[in-house]
């Protein structure tokens, strides 16, 4: 035994002893921001147009390119490479106007034909990134001038500043190698590192106000745990996306803080309504009137977030606020089953799976709940490889997800009769012309009254449980300042952040 | 010990797979907040989903326990049948098999489980792992295993039989592998336990919600600062029931039947001269076993310069062991408990006293000299290791031994015969003039000429040795002394070879051939055996003696021509041979070691012979006229020393009741006493017509044959019964 | 047998061009593909098609396979599906982090799988046997879990997780290897003294090594001109086995340490079916496993005692 001792102590010896010599970059505390995001090596890419899988590349996208508009407070649009939207009369056609001081780190201006080329490679890319930028005609579109374009929808379309929010890269006109990153004009630029483990630098040619940050590095960790213990040991100043025991745990620790971003994890449980049992609107009631909310929002999201009342977008500034609060009713839930024929109970699968945490237990405490009001469900996890793609949008009950985005997405993907993956199958005309009507209208009020009158449609009928949302939880270091607080992709914007020197 | 081992294994595995009664909550039922800290009617807290863990830790190992035991089953079963077929034959089969086992192990495991994992359901997916990667490592190691086995004397005793491969198999390997397959078995367990646990770990699986131990340690690992228990109690159960397995797989070696030998050594003949002052004092030397019983018990002996001291007893009275004792290098397994060891008049402490004592004054000739020589080491640097002295002097001497120095400098042992390996490490043992030689039974292990060799050592004026022999005529031989662990054997009946009337001929061999492709061990061998006829063949080690007895005995074809039994040309192989022909000719191999298979008894192997052939046996009879106590029929080849195995193979073969036996060196592992009996129970069949062909190096059993023939350059020559030409 | 290099060498290339068989077809037999991956469930059936066209998963699969085992025959990995950039790239951005963490981690097991299977070998049930045994059969995550709460939190003095500052090599940061080096370490140490264990005691079984300690040569004599010998080929076998198994563990402990190399890289792609990449980093395990084991036939060969 002893020598096994000695054994083990020489070898740990030789181990942290091999390579002493390397001297460590530590750059000065409060010059540097250490961020972790979510994201997996497989998936980090210099793309900006595709699909962006991972978080860290949005976010370093965010920093590293100027984007036309952003998400504002309290759902406003904020104005960043845009300065004027002016649409015609019948909103099909919108002049942008755009600032004449952006420049490319390369040293060239921003110009309407690069803007325009970037969002028809968005465009070109509709397959990977839900077909964000389906609303307009780039074919119809152009170029006026230097710093003005054109943008054309075949119809008409009130929201195209928000349409264009966040993902509006920008790109120089012209650029067809994404495997090494493209001249960006926005407030950083990328100086060393890789995909998954970026460093970036203050551009300090941007138009915008002086980022206080020098330097932010960005690294992508997949590991939920992973990422919170960065921060708690001192290794990373934020850590994005944290689990909600992480986050009741750092509320003991002064030296740590809580960022909460409302309304950022949405699961759903979904019901088609062209299937039976669910085509009968008073089972999809009684599976709404059997939900515990409160139960689901205390054990899934440890209390963190709001719970729901069956409103899909409950962030949206479009979203009704006068709806009553639904609240659980089993002998309600009992009396609509027995009146739809199911007096003897009914037996349902629910599909679930673990992309997402707390997806698997969202699930399981439904059913039990399901179980109470006579319905008898199993629960089927599914692997989260093949979830998306041989689940969602096929199965008749499953648990779903919506990352916070606006109403307009939400609808133009899942709720129209055309949209790709109309998971519900809310197929109804009369909806889907009224929802094209309140884009024809060009006042915002009115727009938004419209709306509201569909979501609350799909709350009374659709095929949505939406039980509660839990607001996104990112962990900072207690020196931490500015971090971004919105929904959807306001938080990928972190060029104000402020790292107190000590 | 183990037994308390095993009951808390059972209990563990128990409670794995029937812990879910005794749950105080529906483990699937959210009870409470999520991962409440312990208190609160919940002895471990609650989970992630505020279930309560206690519960789910005695429901969660059921289906993981079952799935892992089908998963090791099948996985063992596949890699034993795979093992089995590969070793069995080399060829393409086996080369095949190999490939694939290779190339499952080569496609990285993780990729392989994780493929699984997404492809298959979660139990279907553990069973298809555990295949995949514990099937490919048990089937090299069954290979292995079968490859050794294969040309194991039980297992060329049952082709001799005429035995299908596919009965051979099932019968002999198989049951010899037992207990490999059930370690195998138990590796495939862990393997699948962990797989089963890993994949529960990654999320993949049918019901979240039914307790599974690798689950809930994914689900709590979140929650870890705010209830621990939720994840180290799961942790923790797995460990155990892992655990669980090893005492199990911990085979201890079954206790030896061996009554606990008490001899003590009798008849110290000391010599009327001068005691003066003994270089080697042994006092009270007692040496046990692992169960404590006493092998040696308070031996003590001088030993004066210039004397050879002789230590004598019949195989298994552990005389071996006492001289290891005295040299402090036991077998493992027993200990020397009690005495003393003075060298020149200074006690010789174990440890490392007793090493250096060895290297630089004892020279020590092991029982079986050849296999004390390191295969990967040429014969120079074999001579040379650990000594002082020059190449120079190293070749003289192997020079004065009768080899070619010059020639064999540089060769390693394989290409040498075998009394040219015993001779290399003669002269190692010699190379240092050592103060003290050690000779381990000299006359079981060396040739003739190698023996002469030692006997002349021996008589060098002033070397002092000490010689383990069972052969007293050896002993009185060379010794001046002896130390007898028992009464020496009543005088041994030496019958004046009876002149047996030659019957008819049972056995005629023409212009037999034997080799291995371009090297011919046998050329044109003539040999006939009439009925009755006892018929000794000798010859150099490695000359092909017992080639010849195994090729009539059916178990490697000739070159060249055929050999008749009663008139009928033999077949090749036994399987081709009638029923007669393989009942009336009987072969007995020469190592004891692995004449009896060691997973069946003793009975049930005499009793096969009657079985295959379908004839009555009567074990008890057979026993008693091998010289072996009939009880000894319920033991098994493990619990018997290398002569009783000897007798019992005797036995099996005598029980088939041969026209003709083919015996090979059947007696070298028998002391004198007992090798006499053996040969007197031989003469009394051979007056029943009983034809003996019999291959031995040593003189006195040849003198006891009607004919002697001897193997010299490749041809069988006749001798005039003149067992001493050499 | 096989008793020569060139032999070894062709049947260690034949069987890799089997594996390469075996990793495309298994992995094309999983479920869904990169398209959908990166549809994400949402595109139309047009879009998908149109996506698998520009990403070349309409050809049919012989044909992907043998432009894609062209390419590697001739160092070309192809490029990655997802990211669309060269997998070669890819691999050699994280090969460095994922070797010298292997590296280190090797440097503990195999001298401790020496001394462990020693030990083992010496006392098959003894208690440093058992112990081993149970190293083994510990889940890993378990394992680095325990590691990391005792030494990253009873006792504060590493980090509990290891992420690489970036254009720095992974040595100039030692105290990020320790912990997934130890964690990867121990388990493999302790599984390959388990194997090993039982040629050990085979070997020290052997006449001649009793022989040699019987003749009082100092044990080191003996451990390293009649055992170690002796030893080679399984040791190498099992190193073989062990590196091959190391480098699948990586895949766990990178993850749960955030340390960025090849495993965490393949569990990923395989979650987004970027084939490419799959097949790489495997073809890239195969190829260690399977040359070392080639070597360990030679020398098994070259120092089998009987001939056969």
């Amino acid at each position: 035994m002893k020598t096994l001792h000695v054994g083990i102590g020489l070898l740990m010896l030789a181990l942290t002893a091999c390579g002493n010599d390397g001297g460590k970059a530590s750059p000065t505390a409060g010059d540097t921001l250490r961020y972790v995001a979510v994201g997996a090596p497989a998936t980090a890419s210099h793309d900006p147009h595709g699909g962006i899988g991972n978080q860290s590349d949005l976010t370093r996208f965010a920093l590293v390119y100027d984007v036309l508009t952003k998400p504002g407070p309290e759902g406003a649009t904020e104005f960043r490479l845009a300065t004027a939207f002016e649409p015609d009369g019948k909103l099909t056609t919108w002049t942008v106007r755009l600032r004449d001081d952006a420049k490319f780190t390369d040293g060239r201006p921003v110009r309407a034909a690069d803007v325009l080329f970037s969002l028809r490679r968005i465009h070109e890319k509709a397959a990977e990134n839900f077909g964000r930028l389906q609303m307009f005609d780039f074919a119809a579109s152009s170029v006026v001038d230097d710093h003005t374009l054109k943008l054309v929808t075949p119809q008409p379309y009130a929201e195209v500043p928000r349409a264009l929010e966040s993902i509006s890269f920008v790109v120089p006109e012209g650029t067809t190698a994404f495997d090494k990153p493209a001249p960006g004009s926005g407030p950083y630029r990328m100086t060393g590192g890789n995909a998954e483990n970026a460093v970036l630098e203050r551009n300090e040619g941007w138009w915008g106000a002086k980022p206080p940050t020098r330097r932010i590095e960005i690294r992508a960790v997949v590991d939920p745990q992973a990422r919170a213990q960065a921060v708690i040991s001192g290794q990373a100043d934020v850590a994005s996306a944290v689990s909600p025991a992480t986050a009741r745990q750092a509320a003991q620790n002064a030296d740590l803080k809580v960022v909460h971003r409302p309304a950022v994890n949405m699961y759903p449980f979904v019901m088609r309504l062209d299937r039976e049992p669910f085509d009968d609107p008073r089972v999809r009631e009684a599976v709404k009137l059997a939900a515990d909310r409160q139960e689901l929002l205390d054990k899934v999201f440890l209390g963190f977030g709001q719970i729901g009342n069956d409103l899909l977008t409950p962030a949206d500034p479009s979203s009704p606020k006068d709806v009553p609060q639904r609240s659980r009713d089993l002998d309600r839930a009992r009396e609509l089953l027995k009146e739809a024929g199911h007096a003897d109970g009914l037996k349902l699968t629910l599909a679930t799976t673990t992309s997402y945490p707390g997806m698997d237990t969202a699930a399981t405490l439904f059913a039990e709940q399901l179980g109470e009001a006579g319905i008898d469900v199993e629960v089927k996890t599914e692997a989260p490889d093949t979830y998306w793609t041989a689940v969602f949008a096929k199965s008749d009950f499953y648990t779903g997800f919506f990352g916070g985005i606006p109403f307009t997405d939400v609808a133009r993907v899942s709720l129209l009769g055309d949209s790709p993956t109309n998971e519900t199958a809310w197929k109804r005309p009369e909806w889907d012309k009224a929802f094209g009507d309140a884009l024809a209208t060009e006042d915002e009020a009115a727009r938004r009254r419209i709306l509201g009158g569909l979501q609350r449609e799909l709350r009374d009928e659709g095929g949505y449980v939406v039980w509660g949302t839990g607001d996104g939880l990112d962990l900072a270091a207690g020196k931490v300042t500015g971090l971004p607080e919105g929904p959807g992709f306001d938080s990928a914007f972190i060029e104000q952040v402020r790292v107190a020197a000590p | 010990m183990l037994r308390t081992r095993v009951v808390i294994a059972g209990l563990i595995v128990v409670w794995a797979l029937g812990g879910g009664l005794l749950a105080p909550y529906d483990p699937q039922e959210s009870v409470g907040s999520p991962w409440q800290p312990p208190g609160g009617g919940f002895v471990l807290g609650t989970d992630v989903a505020g279930r309560d863990v206690l519960s789910r830790l005695l429901a969660g190992g059921r289906e993981l326990t079952l799935v892992a035991l089908a998963g090791a089953a099948i996985a063992g079963a596949v890699g034993v049948a795979g093992g089995l077929a590969a070793g069995w034959r080399d060829g393409r089969t086996s080369r095949w098999l190999t490939a694939t086992a290779d190339l499952l192990l080569a496609v990285p495991f993780l990729l392989l489980a994780l493929l699984l994992a997404v492809a298959l359901p979660a139990p279907a997916a553990v069973i298809a792992g555990t295949v995949c990667g514990g099937a490919p490592l048990g089937l090299r190691v069954a290979r292995d295993l079968v490859r050794q086995v294969r040309h194991a004397g039980y297992v060329e005793a049952a082709r001799c039989r005429g035995e299908r491969p596919a009965v051979i198999m099932v019968r002999e390997i198989l049951p010899a592998l037992a207990g490999f397959a059930f370690a195998d078995l138990l590796l495939r367990f862990v393997l699948a336990l962990q797989l089963g646990a890993a994949f529960g770990i990654l999320g993949f699986g049918a019901d979240p919600s039914a307790p599974d131990w690798g689950r809930m340690v994914r689900e709590n690992l979140p929650g870890v600062a705010l209830n621990r228990w939720a994840l180290v109690a799961p942790a923790l159960a797995l460990t155990l029931l892992v655990l669980a397995a090893l005492p199990v797989s911990a085979r201890r070696s079954r206790p030896s039947r061996r009554t606990p030998v008490r001899w003590r050594p009798v008849g110290e003949q000391v010599p009327a001269g001068e005691r003066r002052s003994a270089l080697l004092q042994v006092k009270g030397l007692t040496v046990v076993d692992a169960n404590g019983r006493g092998v040696v018990d308070g031996l003590g002996f001088d030993l004066a310069p210039g004397e050879v001291l002789a230590l004598t007893g019949p195989s298994g009275c552990g005389k071996t062991s006492a001289v290891r004792g005295v040299l402090d290098v036991l077998e493992p397994g027993l200990r020397r408990v009690a005495g003393t060891v003075a060298w020149r008049g200074s006690e010789v402490r174990p440890g490392r006293a007793a090493r250096r004592w060895r290297r630089t004054e004892v020279g020590l000739l092991d029982q079986d000299p050849a296999g004390t020589l390191n295969p990967l080491m040429s014969v120079g640097s074999l001579v040379l290791e650990g000594s002082g002295r020059t190449a120079g002097e190293a070749r003289a001497l192997l020079e004065s031994l009768g080899l070619d120095a010059g020639r064999i400098w540089d060769l390693r042992p394989r290409p040498l015969s075998g009394g040219q390996a015993q001779r290399v490490a003669l002269a190692r043992a010699l190379l240092e003039d050592p103060a003290l030689l050690v000779l381990d039974e000299p006359t079981s292990g060396l040739d003739p000429q190698t023996l002469d060799l030692v006997v002349r050592v021996l008589k060098e004026p002033g070397r002092t040795a000490l010689v383990i022999t069972h052969d007293e005529d050896f002993a009185s031989r060379v010794a001046d002394r002896f130390l007898r662990f028992a009464e020496p054997p009543a005088s041994v009946k030496r019958p004046a070879p009876e002149s047996t009337p030659a019957g008819a001929p049972v056995l005629r061999v023409r212009e037999l051939s034997l080799g291995h492709g371009d090297r011919p061990l046998i050329q044109d061998g003539e040999l006939t055996l009439a009925q009755g006829e006892f018929v000794a063949v000798v010859g150099p080690s490695g000359s092909g003696k017992s080639t010849l007895l195994r090729a009539l005995a059916g178990l490697r074809p000739p070159e060249s021509g055929r050999a008749d039994f009663q008139g009928r040309p033999l077949a090749w192989p036994p399987t081709e041979r009638d029923a007669g022909t393989l009942r009336a000719i009987q072969f007995v191999g020469q190592d004891p070691s692995d004449a009896l298979n060691p997973a069946h008894r003793i009975g049930t192997a005499i009793a096969r012979p009657g079985r295959v052939f379908g004839m009555p046996v009567d074990v008890p009879e057979l026993l008693e006229r091998v010289g072996l106590d009939p009880a000894l029929a319920g033991s098994r080849p493990g619990e018997l020393s290398g002569g009783q195995r000897q007798r019992a193979a005797l036995a099996r073969a005598l029980a088939a009741r041969p026209a003709v036996l083919l015996a090979d060196e059947i007696t070298s592992a028998l002391d004198t006493g007992t090798a006499a009996g053996l040969l007197d129970l031989l003469d009394g069949l051979r007056a029943d017509g009983l034809a003996l062909l019999l291959v031995t190096h040593d003189t006195a059993v040849a003198a006891r044959a009607d004919r002697v023939l001897r193997l010299s350059d490749h041809r069988l020559v006749r001798t005039e019964n003149d067992v001493h030409a050499r | 047998m096989i008793r020569s290099v060139p032999a070894a060498a062709g049947r260690a290339l034949a069987l890799l061009a089997a594996t390469s068989l075996i990793v495309f077809w298994a992995t094309e037999l999983l479920p869904s593909d990169a398209a959908e991956s990166k549809a994400a469930g949402r595109a139309t059936g047009a879009q998908l098609a149109a996506l698998r066209a520009e990403l070349g998963l309409d050809r049919p699969a012989w044909e992907r396979y043998l432009s894609w085992a062209g390419g590697l025959a001739h160092g070309d990995a192809g490029t990655s599906l997802v990211t669309g950039r060269p997998v070669g790239e890819m691999l050699a951005e994280r090969l460095p982090a994922t070797l010298t963490l292997a590296g280190c981690a090797l440097a503990v097991a195999v001298p401790l799988a020496l001394v462990l299977a020693w030990r083992v070998g010496a006392a098959p049930h003894g208690r440093i046997a058992a112990l081993t045994a149970v190293a083994a059969a510990v889940p890993q995550p378990v394992f680095a879990a325990a590691l990391v709460a005792l030494f990253a939190g009873t006792l504060p003095w590493l980090p509990p997780v290891s992420l690489l500052a970036p254009d720095t090599p992974p040595l100039a940061q030692p105290e990020l290897l320790v912990l997934p080096a130890l964690a990867l370490a121990l388990p493999s140490a302790a599984f390959g003294a388990g194997m090993l264990g039982g040629a050990v005691a085979d070997t020290l079984r052997r006449s001649y090594v009793r022989d040699a300690a019987a003749r009082g040569l100092p044990p080191a004599r003996v451990a390293l001109r009649h055992v170690a010998p002796l030893l080679a080929a399984p040791a190498l076998r099992i190193l073989a086995l062990l590196t091959g198994g190391l480098l699948a563990s990586t895949a766990v402990i990178e993850v749960m340490f955030g340390y960025s190399g090849l495993g965490e890289l393949l569990v990923s792609a395989i979650g987004t079916r970027d084939l490419p990449v799959v097949q790489a980093v495997a073809m890239l395990t195969a190829a260690t496993v399977l040359s070392g084991l080639a070597t360990a036939d030679v020398l098994a060969a070259r120092h089998r005692e009987e001939p056969c």
